[in-house]
């Protein structure tokens, strides 16, 4: 059996306690007894793959940065592995953000970093089909394959991007046994990782900074370069006056995430949103910003992800390993790019906390499957929305409390999706030597044989809150391209209604992917943050 | 009481009708229903108030059997987990939780979901659990929603305790030790 349990992660530098050391300019605003302003040439708002890599371009091309970001500095030293404290510490809403309705879990991290900082280091670059479908379909330009791919190649050199040389784990190992079985597709997943352990722990925080996110990459070079960052501060609001943004105006939040009564407010020429999808939208909307046909928040995308586990005889130790380095695109494109929904298939970490969650139900068969832990291979399916008249996505809403809120059906478009991913991955597992197999659906039990599970998923009800569904990817909400009735920045990211507003997020994205998003971020806010940066020294 | 019956009566056809608005930051039932709990947290936690506490006490050991190593002395153990989880979300998505417990009050509630009038309180840990296999039974999505809102929080804050995570099989992660 597996146990890194009696492992020692001993000798790793923390490069924000070095930092601070050494004098970078941190404001931690909980700690503010007064309200603070501040100026600044460009202020971006919000510290994650955009955000990151926006401070590192901007602050090296001598512009003075400040970067806002609601969460907590969390850094190496403090990453104990320890689930919990993770969900409550890194992700949004301690791990229990979700669609309105409740029928998905949306895992978005909240830290300086950003999601950057537990995601699970999956890095592909932007697929040509949906490249050319936003090209077909917003206007988007300048942003082909062939127009892009320098800048992921720049990317990828910056944050050590490549393909998992060591031996896969055997959660992963499944994918590939089963894709091999049935004649299917399968292929390495580039990672964006420099040295690693091999551990697991991508997702609460990379104790041994191999990770390069941004937490350990751009943002300690924009921090070189004389950027400040302001943690612990929500941006709540920007003031303009309907054609320029003047300031964007946050609350100090204190260890609980409650407003302490102080504020930060920041001056600024430029302003980039990067917050993300959902909080970028949600500011926006906030801060009334103009939006003549009403489209700040439509249109977010989920990549709705669907989970089957199966369970074999031995032990796969699946929170163990690098957590996804194999794939499959074998139903990626299964009716073409505009068909029925299409997935992309991985495989996802089992952590106690995540996966007994996962497994749902409650009292003793929710033990007895929980207890199987150890012995599960954990296949994700994530369903590529946004490319069908069907698919229209989600609409973030902002609550009675001003808090972003999206509302995102399950509909029968996706639901189909649902259920086809379900009997597949169930194929696949059985191919790869479950024992038994169970869909993420609360009426199906471990079932012995595919003949059964082939038998019974169809008969199975696929409606919100009975087939179980979740959420890593928030993309979307602030759609880019040239047609202003439906899109809300240009294809540099320039906010359309507002001259000196730039969103450098997943917000931008007018469909999902089909792939993880990191990369895709990285690549096209290096191509617009190097635009802005010539445009704003000129 | 017979007002509040009927109250009672509105709020859970409200539920039936409009069931995800409900959950989802719709009109508080408590409200509604005219049996409305004390909004202020029980003595000693941040969220859960003294109603949430007095239903959620007798479900735990139905809704976690088998996980709680020390029986029914783990429920305050549980519940102030749930309480310490209940901290991190917005302000509109802890709402749609309490709305839930509000709900749970309610008899017709209760009865439309798991068959059982009562309160929890005057129920055995069998009757609970025959009356949660009824509400997971249900071939409605609204229900189920609710019946995932009630399980998933408790079963998250439970089985991210270390020492409950240990009792999957998982042996635990690897020890940081800071330079």
């Amino acid at each position: 059996m597996n146990d890194l349990s009696k492992l020692e992660v001993r000798g790793i530098r923390d490069p924000w306690k070095e930092g601070l050391a050494a004098g970078w300019s941190v404001i931690d605003s909980s700690q503010l007894n007064e309200d603070q302003t501040i100026e600044a040439d460009v202020v971006i708002i919000g510290s994650g793959a955009g955000g990151g890599v926006s401070a590192e371009i901007l602050s090296q091309s001598g512009l003075r940065v400040v970067i806002i970001e609601a969460a907590k500095l969390k850094s190496t030293d403090q990453f104990n592995m320890d689930e919990g404290e993770a969900y409550r510490d890194l992700y949004q809403e301690g791990a229990a953000r979700a669609a309105k309705d409740g029928s998905i879990a949306i895992l978005q991290g909240r830290a300086v970093g950003g999601t950057t900082v537990v995601n699970w280091t999956s890095s592909f670059r932007t697929p040509e089909q949906t490249l050319s479908y936003w090209q077909n379909n917003f206007g988007v330009t300048g942003l082909s394959r062939s127009e892009l791919d320098p800048w992921f190649e720049k990317m990828e050199k910056r944050l050590r991007v490549s393909k998992w040389a060591m031996p896969p784990n055997a959660n992963n190992n499944a994918l590939k046994n089963g894709c091999e079985a049935l004649g299917w597709g399968w292929s390495v997943i580039p990672r964006n990782v420099d040295g690693c352990w091999n551990l697991g722990y991508c997702g609460t925080g990379c104790p041994t900074n191999a990770k390069q996110s941004m937490l350990v990459t751009t943002l300690p070079s924009a921090m070189e370069s004389g950027a400040t960052l302001v943690h612990s501060a929500e941006a709540r609001t920007l003031e303009h006056d309907g054609t320029r943004v003047t300031a964007v105006l946050c609350n100090a939040l204190d260890g609980r995430r409650q407003a302490t009564g102080k504020t930060v407010r920041v001056v600024a020429k430029t302003f980039v949103a990067a917050g993300g999808g959902i909080n970028t939208p949600a500011l926006l909307m906030r801060a009334g910003v103009p939006d003549p046909h009403e489209r700040l928040g439509k249109r977010t995308f989920l990549h709705p992800t669907t989970l089957v586990l199966g369970d074999f005889e031995e032990r796969v130790d699946g929170y163990y390993g690098a957590p996804q380095s194999l794939y499959s695109d074998q139903f990626t494109w299964r009716d073409g790019v505009d068909g029925a929904i299409g997935y992309k298939m991985e495989v996802m970490p089992t952590h106690p906390g995540l996966m007994s969650s996962l497994i749902g139900g409650y009292g003793s068969l929710a033990r007895t499957q929980v207890s199987r832990l150890p012995h599960y291979a954990a296949a994700i399916a994530m369903m590529r929305d946004g490319f069908h008249d069907e698919s229209e996505g989600g609409a973030v809403e902002l609550s009675k409390y001003g808090d972003a809120v999206l509302d995102y059906v399950l509909n029968d478009y996706v639901l189909e999706g649902l259920r086809h991913s379900h009997l597949k991955m169930a194929e696949m597992l059985f191919a790869a030597g479950a024992q038994s197999v169970r869909a993420g659906h609360g009426d199906m039990p471990f079932m012995a044989s595919w003949k059964q599970v082939k038998e019974l998923i169809p008969t199975l009800k696929y409606a919100p809150g009975m087939a179980g569904c979740g959420s890593a990817h928030v993309m979307g909400g602030c759609t880019m391209g040239a047609d202003e009735t439906r899109c809300l920045t240009d294809s540099e990211g320039r906010y359309h209604h507002l001259e000196n507003l730039y969103v450098f997020d997943g917000s931008v994205l007018p469909t999902s992917l089909g792939v993880n998003p990191q990369l895709t971020i990285y690549g096209m806010t290096a191509r617009n943050a190097t635009r802005l940066a010539t445009r704003l020294q000129a | 009481m017979n007002d509040t019956l009927a109250l009672n009566r509105r709020a859970f056809l409200r539920a039936g009708l409009f069931g995800s608005a409900l959950l989802a930051g719709g009109a508080g039932v408590a409200s509604l229903s005219g049996c409305s709990t004390a909004k202020v947290p029980a003595n000693g936690f941040l969220h859960l108030r003294q109603a949430d506490i007095e239903l959620l006490t007798p479900m735990v050991p139905a809704l976690l059997a088998g996980a709680l190593p020390n029986g029914d002395a783990d429920v305050p153990r549980v519940l102030r987990r749930l309480d310490t989880l209940l901290d991190s979300p917005a302000q509109g998505g802890r709402d749609a939780i309490f709305q839930l417990y509000d709900v749970l009050q309610l008899g017709a509630f209760r009865w439309w979901t798991m068959d059982a009038w009562s309160h929890p309180g005057t129920l055995s840990t069998e009757q609970i659990d025959q009356g949660l296999a009824n509400w997971s039974r249900k071939q409605n999505s609204f229900a189920r929603l609710a019946l995932n809102g009630l399980c998933q929080p408790l079963t998250l804050a439970w089985y991210t305790d270390p020492e409950i995570a240990k009792g999957t099989g998982y042996p635990g992660p690897p020890s940081k030790v800071i330079a």
